[in-house]
């Protein structure tokens, strides 16, 4: 990626940031309810209709719809994401104090998933329509198609309340708590990403050059580790990208369910109390993030593919 | 369907087994009312409530005193008829978007893959979460909110698809010969796109039905007492420990009807498109 | 060559697999902490009521969690019979017609950071709590009026509290859990660490996780059994079960799960208190003008087709709530015995009712219809204390007679709400019946002259009793006044009542020695809970 392609990328996100934050401030907006209502009725308090004019105007609510959009969007800027009303803090810090559970929690998982889906897809590549292959197919079959809230629960169940090996509630978002969330989200995870690997090492193992590298005569070892891995993990790495991002979004489930203390959960109880500055901060957020990891896959992807430098 | 194609089809075992599967399945959630014996999946006696699976309920009772039975087999047409619509609703608004996107080029393609860009920028679930509980909670909305955030998906793919063959001769040729834009779109552009993404869809059942009783799972989606497998479980973790029936029962019903139809998606796919095998 | 690579990926594969576990097995294994060691450690689980704050000048929540957490405690404390029992101070006694009232404070009090805890720091939090209180919900002047003079004598080590009001039991009033004393100056964290007199204070707190508590070193009434208390926050429902069962906690509070109790309760292991409570979960109906519950047939007919005795013994109810159609607990002595219900479960006869009254079902929908509309009841209803349950249960058994319910449930803001500005026509909630030592202030409810009437009662008989019950201080006449006016409400069909609240505290018999639960649920961390082993 030259310079020039990195400011029109650059522009484009730049382009989408706008949109999202867009669609993030009219979801909210257009959602029934009146935040400065809820803000009384949230403390227990039944406001009158002066005091819910005042807190209006107090919050801008007031103002015309587009106003109250570019001062969310300068506020924003200037990190101010404005007040949860549930929890009483500023937006900004409580999202701060949630992401580092939850980026552990899609760490710890990304790395369960690498450790068994890249062994498990290359062995299931190498040994293609043996039996091995269709074990391996076989399983991730199921991992993915279990749902993610059933399997942590009987996760639980299994090795929390039968087995007492595990706390029950992840709340204290130690080493112990992340292990059976990260697993739960790992199944699923490792499951569709080693039939990509494997489908990934397929077609470079039918390619012309590894053809013909085997009619030179190169060890298949040799093929295998110094051609085929390096050349079929590179798709891979965009679909890293992608699965950490969305997993960043998906963790709300899992996180109920061992009550972790990330990002999903929280959200899911801003959008049970209809905490509005919550709820926007939240999205807005976890995508940028998702968009910088993209940003960043990107990158890499064409730092380490002379290919793609010369296509662009 | 000539011979040939038929032939092809039939003799994938995969596929001829996991179709009669799925076909079993919608004939469940066709003939529940005659399955259950007559049962109302919605009606219950509280002296029966939370009973272990016997000769009179065959998968236990839930906390309501209902035949969890009754409404497993219900919930097979929740969750079949809602994964459909969603299936079919992100199929035709993805590929319509898609195709005219790429078949026209400018602005029209800038401003809907510039909408797609911002849809695919919400990770995961994070969108239609936000948009299930802002709307209020109902299986309409949770169908809509996960719309929302998959039409973009199948809209890119058609758009390179439609985009693969726009500049070809023979496009440029129709066009001289004057046929009308509608009946490119319609002749050319879409019969083209339409294996890909049939065969995407197919593969993408079965996620699509976990995403949504996941939603009711968190209580975004549909509501007590219908019976829907995502909400029974939710219902049934409290008692996971001491009437674990109330949650194995619907867990089953969801994988295995994933498994089918993710089965058949992923056969489907062998079939019509050999080359990603 | 093929045999080679396998043979490499193969080890490969098993490498990590091991890692893997090796990485699994570690994390297992750090799992018990020396429980025997020197620290004696308690592990509560609870509910987290409004975040688990713990400032009483915030909501009727935090005030309540201030003095359950063990932190701030009262003048006067309520007892297994809910009469107010000397605990920070020594007596109180009346002059002036009950208007003025002069507490002995006990000697050698300390706050936990060491200040000692003088009369005018007791006047400091009477001071502070009723100005600051004005902006949240506590209500606190509902206890002591804004206008009451609060005088110190340090010398003396009394305080006198003069009003204009009379009050019948002040020792009561200020056994509410809005008035813990607590060191207002020394506070410099009032929200999630404020000085108190309690047995254990705030060592950290986090967000949405729990509280970390230990002994306070000051503490008045000897060492506080544990070194530290730690509390869990537990958001679902069967968490604290399972949190028991697998020894993540010692003690929990109230699990809603009537299978979980069940089965704790044949467990050796366990031990299950389990008391009746002054709370009362029941539904308002709304009886203002235009809504169909203004038809006194029609609340009659939902009483007679709900069997709310079948429900509370169910197994999802359980023993965790009474049956009985009144508005009081069976338990408080209030005349329940005397009281007689015309519209005890008959759903055959309520059909008749509404047949006769022209409820009927005529376009064959299978719902009755009311002046020429199908009845759809709105039900409001939220996640607390088994309240949806109820709903449920009551849904179910009207639709058997052709009565539509819609349910809503959402969160408590929303029952709340709805509940006051009276969007509803069932509204399903969890009252504590007993404030500030009497049923005086919940029978308010259903007085057609209360703001916080919210459902449009009015029975001039009703009023009458009402206000008289307000200024009696003749025990026999209140209970005779009691019974009177829970009979105008069952008469009325004025109220859709679930049942009477059980609380209850479930606790690991390995672990804990004693625990207690009282029969109003201020208290959770007290002194009195000892770890096994303990005198």
């Amino acid at each position: 990626m030259n310079k020039n392609q990195l400011v029109s990328r650059l522009l484009q996100m730049l382009i989408v940031l706008i949109g999202i934050s867009f669609i993030t401030f009219l979801l909210t907006y257009l959602s029934p309810g009146d935040p400065a209502r809820n803000i009384y009725t949230h403390a227990g308090v039944m406001p009158t209709s002066e005091m819910i004019e005042e807190m209006r105007v107090k919050l801008g609510l007031n103002k015309p719809f587009f106003t109250q959009y570019v001062d969310w969007v300068l506020g924003c800027l200037q990190g101010n994401f404005g007040e949860s009303f549930m929890l009483n803090k500023p937006v900004a810090e409580l999202l701060m104090d949630r992401l580092w559970p939850t980026l552990k929690l899609t760490l710890a998982s990304t790395v369960l998933m690498l450790l068994f889906s890249v062994p498990l897809g290359v062995l299931s590549a190498v040994n293609h329509n043996k039996p091995i292959d269709y074990i391996v197919r076989a399983v991730t079959f199921f991992g993915v198609s279990i749902p993610n809230y059933w399997l942590g629960l009987m996760l639980i169940l299994i090795f929390c309340v039968k087995m007492g090996l595990l706390p029950v509630v992840s709340s204290a978002g130690d080493f112990e708590s992340l292990i059976l969330p990260a697993v739960t989200l790992a199944v699923a995870m490792t499951a569709k990403y080693t039939r990509q690997v494997r489908t990934a090492v397929l077609e470079e193992l039918h390619s012309d050059y590894v053809i013909g590298a085997r009619a030179r005569g190169v060890s298949e070892n040799q093929i295998l580790w110094r051609n085929v891995l390096p050349n079929s993990l590179l798709p891979l790495i965009t679909m890293l990208g992608l699965s950490v991002g969305s997993l960043l979004g998906g963790t709300s489930v899992v996180e109920i369910i061992f009550s972790y203390p990330g990002l999903g959960n929280l959200a899911v109880a801003a959008i049970m109390s209809a905490d509005y500055f919550l709820v926007q901060g939240y999205v807005l957020w976890v995508s940028v993030i998702y968009m910088m990891i993209n940003l960043i896959v990107d990158i890499s992807y064409n730092y380490v593919d002379p290919r793609m430098r010369l296509r662009r | 369907m000539d011979a040939a194609t038929r032939k092809k089809f039939l003799s994938n075992r995969g596929f001829v087994l996991f179709s009669v599967l799925a076909i079993i399945i919608i004939l469940i959630a066709v003939f529940a009312p005659v399955l259950s014996g007559g049962i109302d999946p919605t009606a219950g006696d509280l002296r029966d409530a939370i009973m272990q699976p016997d000769g009179t309920h065959l998968c236990g009772t839930d906390k309501m005193g209902r035949d969890i039975y009754s409404r497993v087999l219900y919930g097979a047409r929740i969750s079949l008829v809602s994964t459909f619509i969603l299936v079919a609703l992100v199929f035709v608004i993805g590929t319509a978007l898609g195709v005219v996107s790429g078949y026209f080029g400018g602005w029209v393609d800038a401003v809907i893959m510039r909408i797609a860009d911002m849809m695919i920028a919400f990770p995961g679930l994070v969108l239609a979460i936000a948009v299930a509980g802002m709307l209020g909670a109902s299986m309409r909305n949770a169908i809509i909110a996960i719309a929302l955030v998959t039409w973009p998906k199948y809209a890119r793919m058609a758009r390179s698809l439609v985009l693969k063959i726009r500049h070809t001769d023979f496009v440029y040729a129709a066009i001289v010969t004057g046929s009308s834009t509608w009946r490119m779109l319609w002749k050319y552009m879409l019969p083209n796109t339409i294996t890909t993404l049939v065969i995407t869809a197919a593969t993408d059942i079965g996620g699509m039905m976990m995403e949504l009783s996941a939603l009711s799972f968190l209580g975004f989606g549909a509501q007590p007492p219908t019976p829907e497998w995502g909400a029974m479980l939710n219902e049934g973790r409290d008692f996971m420990q001491s009437a674990p029936w109330m949650m194995i029962y619907p867990g089953f019903a969801i994988f295995i009807t994933v498994v089918v139809f993710n089965m058949l998606g992923d056969n489907l796919r062998d079939i019509l498109d050999p080359r990603e095998e | 060559m093929i045999k080679k690579f396998k043979k490499s990926a193969a080890l490969l594969v098993a490498g990590l697999i091991t890692c893997g576990l090796i990485a699994g097995c570690g994390g297992g294994g750090g799992d018990k902490k020396a429980d025997s060691g020197k620290a004696k450690v308690l592990t509560f689980g609870c509910q987290m009521y409004s975040d688990g704050l713990i400032d009483p000048s915030l909501q009727t929540n935090t005030a309540w969690n201030c003095s359950r957490f063990g932190v701030g405690q009262t003048l006067f404390r309520f007892d297994d019979n809910v009469k107010a029992v000397p605990q920070l101070a020594e007596s109180a006694t009346p002059s002036d017609g009950n208007k003025t009232w002069t507490f002995k404070l006990k000697k050698g009090i300390k706050f936990s950071n060491g200040t000692e805890m003088t009369a005018t720091k007791v006047k400091e939090y009477l001071d502070w709590i009723r100005e600051e209180g004005k902006k949240g919900s506590t209500n606190p002047t509902k206890f002591l009026d804004a206008g009451a003079v609060v005088t110190a004598d340090d010398a003396a080590g009394t305080i006198t509290i003069k009003s204009e009001k009379a009050y019948a039991d002040m020792p009561a009033s200020l056994a509410d859990p809005a008035m813990v004393i607590l060191d207002v100056k020394g506070s410099t964290n009032m929200k999630t660490a404020p000085v108190g007199t309690g047995p254990y204070m705030v060592k950290s707190f986090k967000d949405q996780v729990g509280y970390e508590m230990v002994a306070n070193p000051h503490y008045w009434n000897g060492k506080p059994p544990y070194d530290e208390v730690k509390i869990l926050f537990m958001g679902d429902a069967s968490a604290k079960a399972n949190a028991l069962r697998a020894g993540q906690i010692d003690l929990a509070e109230n699990i809603m799960n009537v299978a979980d109790l069940k089965a704790m309760q044949d467990d050796k292991k366990f031990k299950v208190e389990i008391t009746a409570g002054t709370r009362c979960g029941f539904s308002w109906m709304n009886m203002k003008e235009g809504r169909p519950l203004a038809n006194k047939t029609l609340r009659q007919a939902i009483h007679k087709a709900i069997d709310y005795k079948a429900i509370c013994k169910s197994n999802t109810i359980g023993n965790l709530y009474s049956p009985g159609p009144s508005v009081i607990p069976s338990s408080l002595g209030q005349g329940f015995d005397k009281l007689k219900n015309p519209d005890e479960y008959n759903p055959e006869e309520a059909k008749k009712m509404l047949d006769a009254a022209g409820i009927k079902d005529t376009d064959g929908d299978g719902i009755r219809e009311l002046n020429g509309q199908n009845i759809q009841l709105r039900y409001i209803s939220y996640a607390n204390r088994l309240l949806n349950d109820f709903s449920d249960a009551h849904t179910q058994y009207l639709k058997a007679i052709g009565i539509g319910v819609k349910s809503e449930y959402g969160s408590s803001d929303d029952q709340w709400t709805k509940l006051v500005a009276g969007d509803y026509d069932l509204n399903n909630n969890n009252w504590n019946t007993m404030i500030a030592g009497s049923n005086t202030s919940y029978m308010g409810n259903w007085w057609s002259k209360n703001k916080d009437n919210y459902c449009g009662f009015k029975s001039d008989a009703y009023d009458a009793a009402y206000e008289e019950l307000q200024t009696t201080m003749d025990p026999k006449r209140y209970t005779e006044l009691m019974t009177k006016l829970q009979q105008i409400l069952i008469d009325e069909a004025a109220v859709l009542v679930d049942g009477y609240y059980n609380s209850c505290i479930i606790y690991n018999a390995e672990k804990v020695g004693y625990a207690h639960i009282y029969p109003i649920d201020y208290y959770w961390i007290t002194d009195e809970i000892k770890p096994a082993g303990a005198k």
